[in-house]
C-alpha cells in the first residue's frame, strides 16, 4: 500500500465550466471531468473531483496531493494550495509543448493572453475581465439569439463565404444588431461567421502591440470551436499549435503538474 | 397643424399626434425584430386614439436608433435634437437633459431656443442603461415598476464589483445564492447606473436645471441616486418621460 505511486490532482474552477485533471509521476493523464459549474464555486470542485475519481476508479488516497485554480479556486477543502489560472495555462501548454511562448485563452467570462518565457514561467499577460465582449459568454449569448447550439456556431461560420459585418462590440448591442441583421434576410451562416470576426477582432484590440512570439497555442472553451480557431488566426495572421489533450483541460492540467512539482520538492527535502 | 413623430428606440417604439403644441394621443410599444410593422401600429393606433386620419398629417419625423425603418416619415433625425426640443417645449429653463433608453445613455446641452448646443451618447457598451434594468428585474423575478422604490428601501446598497451587463447578471445571481437581500442588490445596481449617467454628463460642463427622459426616468431608484450625486433636484416633467423623443420629433415634423 505504501508504495503505491502517488497520483496528482488539479482543479480548474472556472465562470462556466469546472474542470478536474488527474495524473500520474510522469504528467500523463488517467482521469479528467467537465461539469458545468454549479452556483457555490466549493461545490462545483467537489463534483469534478470526485466525478473524476469516480469514472477512472481512483481512490481517493491515491491523490498524493491536489492544486485548485480558477475564479473559484479559494476555499477547496481537498485543495493543499492555490495556483492563478494563468500560470497553470502557462505551465500546462509549456509541458506539453515546450516550444510554447504564447497563450491565448478564451475562456468563458474573460480573455488571457499570456507570454511565457522557455522554463514556462510567466513573463507578461493581458486580460480582459471588464467586459464581455471577447469572451465565450459573448458567443453563448449570440448563439442563443440565432436559435443554434453552441457547439454548432464555429462549424456553421465556416460554411460561410460572405461574412456579415458587425459594427458593435459590447455583446448587448450585438444582440440587438443580430436580429435586425435577421430581419433584413442575413443567412445564419453569415450572421455566425461576422459574430466570430467580430470577437476575433476584440482579441486583437486586446493584444494591441505586444509580439505574438511563436510558437502560440490557443486554449479554454474557446479553442474548441473552429470558427473561432480560425477567425483568430486570421486577424492576428498567426497560426496555433495543436495541444496533445483537450484544450479546455489546461488550466486543470497546468494546476496538477503544479502539485506535482510541489510533491517532488518536499519528498526531495525529506530524504 | 396636426403632425406624428415615431421614435423608434432600441427595446419600445413610441408615436405621438400633436395639433400645434397641443399633444393628442401617444403608444408605447414594444420592439421585437419587426421593426418595421410596429412602427405602422403604433402610428395607427395613435391616429385612432387622436381621432385623425392619416391624411390629416402634415408631417411625420421619425427619430431613434431604428428611424429608418419608418417608411411613412420623410425626414429622420437624430434622437438628441429631438429630446432637446421636447424638453424645451416642456420648459425653457432646462439646461441640460438626460436620456436614459434601453441600450443608449446621453447627456444634452439645450440652449434657449431648444437647440442642441453639446451632447455625448454611448454607443460602445450598453452597461448603466435601461437593458439593464430589465435584465435585473428578470433574474430577480420582481417586476421592473418595482425595481425603483424596492432599491430606495436599502439602508445598506452592496457594492457591484462588474460593469458588463453580462456580467453583473451572474454577479447578482451569485449575491442572491448567497442570501443578499434583494433590496441592497438593486440599491447597487441603481447606484452604479447612476454613476455611469453622471461620469458622463460630468464630461459636460453642467449646471442645473436638469431633466431625466427617457424610460429609465420612470424609475424612482435612478432619479434619487442622480439627484444624490449631482446634488440638484431633476425637473419634473408632467409628459410620460418616455416619449420625450417622440414629441420632439413631431414637434420638428411642423417646422418642415
Amino acid at each position: 500500500m505504501l508504495n503505491e505511486e502517488k497520483l496528482f490532482a488539479g482543479v480548474d474552477v472556472g465562470s462556466n465550466t469546472a474542470e478536474a485533471c488527474i495524473l500520474d509521476q510522469d504528467g500523463n493523464i488517467k482521469a479528467s471531468h467537465i461539469i458545468p459549474v454549479r452556483p457555490v464555486p466549493e461545490k462545483s470542485a467537489k463534483e469534478v473531483f470526485y466525478l473524476s475519481l469516480a469514472s477512472s476508479g481512483i481512490r481517493k488516497e491515491q491523490i498524493g496531493l491536489c492544486f485548485s485554480t480558477g475564479y473559484g479556486r479559494n476555499n477547496i477543502y481537498f485543495s493543499e494550495d492555490n495556483v492563478s489560472e494563468i500560470s497553470c495555462h502557462g505551465r500546462g501548454a509549456h509541458f506539453l509543448n515546450n516550444r510554447i511562448r504564447t497563450i491565448v485563452d478564451v475562456g468563458g467570462q474573460d480573455c488571457k493572453v499570456i507570454r511565457i518565457d522557455r522554463n514556462g514561467f510567466l513573463e507578461d499577460f493581458t486580460m480582459n475581465d471588464k467586459c464581455a465582449a471577447g469572451a465565450g459568454r459573448f458567443l453563448e449569448l449570440m448563439a442563443k439569439k440565432l436559435d443554434v447550439d453552441i457547439s454548432e456556431l464555429g462549424k456553421l461560420s465556416i460554411k460561410s463565404k460572405r461574412p456579415v459585418k458587425f459594427s458593435s462590440t459590447c455583446a448587448i448591442f450585438a444582440e440587438i444588431e443580430l436580429l435586425q441583421k435577421l430581419y433584413y434576410g442575413k443567412k445564419k451562416k453569415d450572421i455566425a461567421a461576422g459574430i466570430h470576426i467580430a470577437m476575433a477582432r476584440r482579441i486583437k484590440s486586446l493584444v494591441g502591440r505586444t509580439v505574438l512570439k511563436e510558437e502560440l497555442c490557443l486554449t479554454g472553451g474557446g479553442s474548441k470551436n473552429i470558427g473561432m480557431v480560425r477567425a483568430i488566426e486570421h486577424e492576428l495572421n498567426v497560426r496555433f499549435r495543436a495541444l496533445p489533450i483537450d484544450p479546455q483541460l489546461i488550466g486543470a492540467f497546468g494546476a496538477a503538474i503544479f502539485a506535482r512539482d510541489s510533491w517532488f520538492m518536499s519528498e526531495r527535502q525529506v530524504s | 397643424m396636426i403632425t406624428a413623430g415615431i421614435d423608434i428606440g432600441t427595446r419600445s417604439a413610441k408615436a405621438v399626434i400633436l395639433n400645434g403644441h397641443k399633444i393628442l394621443a401617444s403608444e408605447v410599444r414594444a420592439v421585437n425584430n419587426t421593426v418595421h410593422k410596429v412602427s405602422c401600429e403604433i402610428l395607427k393606433k395613435s391616429l385612432q386614439k387622436a381621432r385623425v386620419s392619416k391624411w390629416k398629417l402634415s408631417g411625420v419625423v421619425s427619430t431613434g436608433y431604428g428611424a429608418g425603418s419608418v417608411k411613412i416619415a420623410k425626414k429622420k433625425l437624430p434622437s438628441p435634437f429631438c429630446i432637446a426640443k421636447a424638453v424645451n417645449y416642456i420648459d425653457k429653463n432646462i439646461n441640460y437633459a438626460i436620456d436614459i433608453g434601453g441600450l443608449i445613455t446621453s447627456s444634452i446641452s439645450i440652449g434657449r431656443d431648444g437647440c442642441v448646443i453639446d451632447y455625448l451618447e454611448n454607443e460602445k457598451c450598453a452597461s448603466g442603461s435601461g437593458r439593464f434594468l430589465e435584465m435585473i428585474s428578470d433574474a430577480l423575478e420582481i417586476g421592473i415598476e418595482d425595481i425603483g422604490p424596492l432599491s430606495l428601501m436599502s439602508n445598506t446598497p452592496l457594492r457591484m464589483s462588474r460593469q458588463c451587463i453580462v456580467f453583473a447578471e451572474s454577479e447578482v445571481i451569485s449575491h442572491v445564492n448567497s442570501g443578499e437581500e434583494p433590496a441592497d442588490i438593486l440599491a447597487g445596481l441603481h447606484k452604479s447606473i447612476a454613476e455611469r449617467a453622471v461620469s458622463q454628463i460630468k464630461r459636460m460642463d453642467f449646471s442645473p436645471p436638469l431633466a431625466i427622459t427617457g424610460g429609465v426616468a420612470k424609475n424612482t431608484g435612478i432619479v434619487h441616486y442622480l439627484e444624490k450625486f449631482l446634488d440638484t433636484t431633476v425637473f419634473p416633467i408632467k409628459e410620460d418621460p418616455q416619449i420625450m423623443g417622440a414629441i420632439g420629433a413631431a414637434l420638428l415634423a411642423a417646422n418642415r
